[in-house]
């Protein structure tokens, strides 16, 4: 069930067609999808302050209405570990046109699926996932499933990426736990069924995997010409 | 609404026969089922008079009996006045051959027999189509009876968008040895769907599976599909095409089909256990080993060869196609090795694959094939025959056959497809067993029986 918070958030997205950052990762946060620690500022000091607290290295990412890919526009810098490297990455992404403020969020190290949704012609609400970072980027692994999606699907879905072999073996190494993931690829499809009269698709690019965490990194959604 | 009258109808009106034209579509079907089916034969024609001595009547209004199917072979304006009057005579359902709608870029008028039809529940097939074939009670096909290749009658559905695809299918179907309860052509599917052909079917007690060749699904049918394949208790196979940028193109031109995006299909297809066949041979492969057996299996596969190079084919095959092979543990191998006769016990491989060699006999491949039914290790059976080892006999095929029935593990068998060996090919095919004419389309009926999760 959409409560009011969450169509509010989705009307925002109404003149642009688009939820994007950090409104879209609100969204999931309402919807019971961990996100990482983030502060929304245009102000250097205060997010020099939430850096401090929450400990280096953060990203820093522009929001603005004209960026819907912000990591091709040069809106997202990555690995930042110093106050003096965090003010220069924030006075570089001031110039960028459009620019309507900064997220500071913290570091997440893990490993990276993507995940997304689209109405089908066919099939209605489907759901997909896929290996994340630079190499999925070269050869495509994704697998789609018709949400709603049950444990067992998801898991399904899981054993088909090719990359799965890696996801395994992180499982050994680095004690990720697949669970948390798989119970939040299922919330994100019961987010989807409640999205239906809404979305036309949500990119959820990254996932983020860490032992017991699962981190929704970027999400933006974008909306059905009709709702708008 | 009720399709039973479709599919078991037991009379039939031709709408459309010609006084003058013999080889007439609408003649074709009539005289064939006039001639040769087990139901009441009409024809009609605006104009009236008789063919084969039979009247004509002018319309189907003038039909003194009952009449369950019409089939309507008239020119596509024509056609929704035409079906008013068969929803006036209450007839129970009609197969509209005519061709000149959606595909032809004619929406309109498909549009306005899917509202005629909708209002007054009436359940239709087609437009431009074939319709259905289901001997001895009816056949709509208009080819000629001598121009078909007929498989034998059997427990298989296949439902397709293409005419032509489905009567190829058919040909395969009887040199495989696959029996169809009915085969359904459904063109541009305007009111009757898959779907709706899935739940009748679901529930047909003379049909066991369903196979369907699939051009494309409309806005949200892929998912009814899906949803009515979740409720059926019997395997469904599908043929997508209209997979490749030019196969989109040439399925608008057909049966104006948007294909859709391939991979969720695919996808969605493997999430719910429906079992998606890569080409026209695997389709009647998948058909072939699900009609036998129907049941999920895990895919830990024995094989039981007579040449040890055969062995290693399908070994190979098994794990390219995510079966295992799994090795026996030593008391297996023992009691395996101590069942075999004398003269191979020394020379027999008993690890797996099970290495009979050429010198054994018909009883080493059964005693072979008991054993590996009746141990856990494994949940699926292929057995390499090249009966021109001396040992083998053409009875082998019905004799593990009865292996199958008494021990119930999945038992696939690769015979060389040849004229001279066929007697052992329907030994195996009337007792059950699916018979692959290569090893890799015998591993292939194995990884249709791992992806059949709908039983």
């Amino acid at each position: 069930m959409l409560t009011k918070e969450m169509l509010t958030i989705l009307s925002t997205g109404k003149d642009t067609g688009w939820v994007a950052e950090p409104e879209a990762k609100r969204l999931f946060a309402l919807a019971g999808l961990e996100i990482p620690r983030f502060v929304c500022t245009d102000r250097t000091e205060e997010a020099v302050k939430f850096a401090r607290e929450i400990g280096y290295p953060v990203v820093v990412k522009v929001v603005s209405p004209g960026v819907v890919h912000d990591s091709e526009s040069g809106g997202v810098v990555k690995g930042i570990s110093t106050n003096e490297a965090l003010v220069a990455s924030l006075d570089g992404i001031r110039q960028i046109s459009g620019f309507a403020g900064a997220i500071i969020e913290e570091t997440i190290e893990g490993i990276e699926l993507i995940a997304g949704a689209k109405m089908d012609e066919q099939f209605g609400p489907t759901v997909l996932i896929g290996t994340g970072g630079t190499g999925a980027k070269i050869c495509r692994d994704v697998t789609f499933g018709m949400a709603p999606l049950t444990e067992v699907d998801v898991e399904w879905m899981l054993n088909r990426l090719k990359g799965f072999v890696f996801l395994n073996g992180f499982r050994i190494a680095e004690s990720f736990n697949i669970k948390p993931l798989i119970t939040s690829v299922v919330r994100f499809s019961d987010l989807v069924m409640d999205l239906v009269d809404v979305m036309e698709t949500i990119d959820v690019n990254l996932v983020v995997c860490s032992g017991n965490r699962c981190v929704i990194e970027n999400a933006r959604i974008r909306l059905n010409p009709e709702y708008c | 609404m009720d399709l039973a009258k479709l599919f078991k109808p037991e009379s039939l009106a031709v709408i459309g026969v010609s006084l003058t034209n013999e080889s007439h579509p609408a003649n074709v079907v009539y005289n064939k089922n006039y001639l040769h089916h087990h139901l009441r034969v009409y024809g009609v024609n605006s104009r009236g008079g008789s063919i084969r001595g039979e009247r004509v009547y002018r319309k189907i209004g003038d039909i003194p009996q009952a009449v369950d199917l019409a089939l309507i072979a008239v020119k596509a304006e024509l056609v929704p006045s035409v079906m008013i009057e068969c929803i006036e005579a209450d007839v129970k359902g009609a197969v509209v051959v005519s061709a000149g709608f959606a595909e032809t870029g004619a929406d309109k008028l498909q549009d306005e027999l899917v509202v005629i039809a909708r209002e007054a529940q009436f359940p239709f097939i087609g437009p431009n189509c074939l319709g259905v074939f289901a001997p001895p009670r009816i056949d709509t096909f208009f080819i000629p009876r001598e121009r078909m290749v007929k498989p034998d009658n059997g427990r298989v559905a296949m439902v397709s968008q293409s005419g032509g695809v489905l009567t190829d299918q058919m040909v395969k179907c009887a040199a495989e040895g696959v029996g169809l309860s009915v085969a359904v052509s459904i063109g541009n599917k305007a009111l009757i769907k898959e779907a709706d052909i899935l739940r009748y079917f679901a529930e047909d007690p003379d049909t066991d599976l369903i196979t369907f060749y699939v051009e494309g699904f409309g806005r949200n049918e892929g998912r009814d599909f899906v949803l009515a394949a979740a409720e059926c208790r019997k395997p469904v196979i599908v043929l997508k095409t209209g997979k490749t940028q030019g196969g989109v193109r040439a399925a608008i031109n057909h049966t104006a089909c948007v294909a859709g995006d391939y991979q969720v299909f695919s996808d969605v297809m493997a999430q719910k256990g429906i079992v998606e066949a890569t080409d026209e041979f695997e389709m009647v492969s998948f058909a072939e080993a699900l009609s036998c057996y129907p049941k999920n299996i895990e895919g830990r596969v024995g094989i039981i060869t007579s040449s040890g190079g055969h062995g290693v084919l399908c070994a190979d095959a098994c794990f390219s196609h995510g079966l295992t092979v799994p090795a026996f543990e030593e008391p297996l191998q023992k009691e395996l090795r101590e069942a075999l006769s004398p003269i191979i016990r020394d020379i027999a491989s008993c690890s797996n694959p099970v290495d009979l060699t050429g010198s054994s006999t018909d009883d080493d491949f059964i005693k072979a094939a008991t054993c590996l039914s009746r141990n856990p290790a494994v949940d699926c059976i292929i057995v390499l025959m090249l009966p021109y080892i001396p040992g083998v006999t053409m009875d082998l095929g019905a004799r593990l056959g009865l292996v199958y029935q008494q021990e119930g593990k999945p038992l696939i068998a690769y015979v060389p497809h040849v004229e001279k060996y066929r007697m052992l090919v329907e030994g195996f095919n009337f007792n059950n067993m699916p018979v692959a004419h290569s090893v890799e389309d015998a591993v292939h009926m194995a990884e249709a029986m791992k992806r059949n999760r709908l039983c």
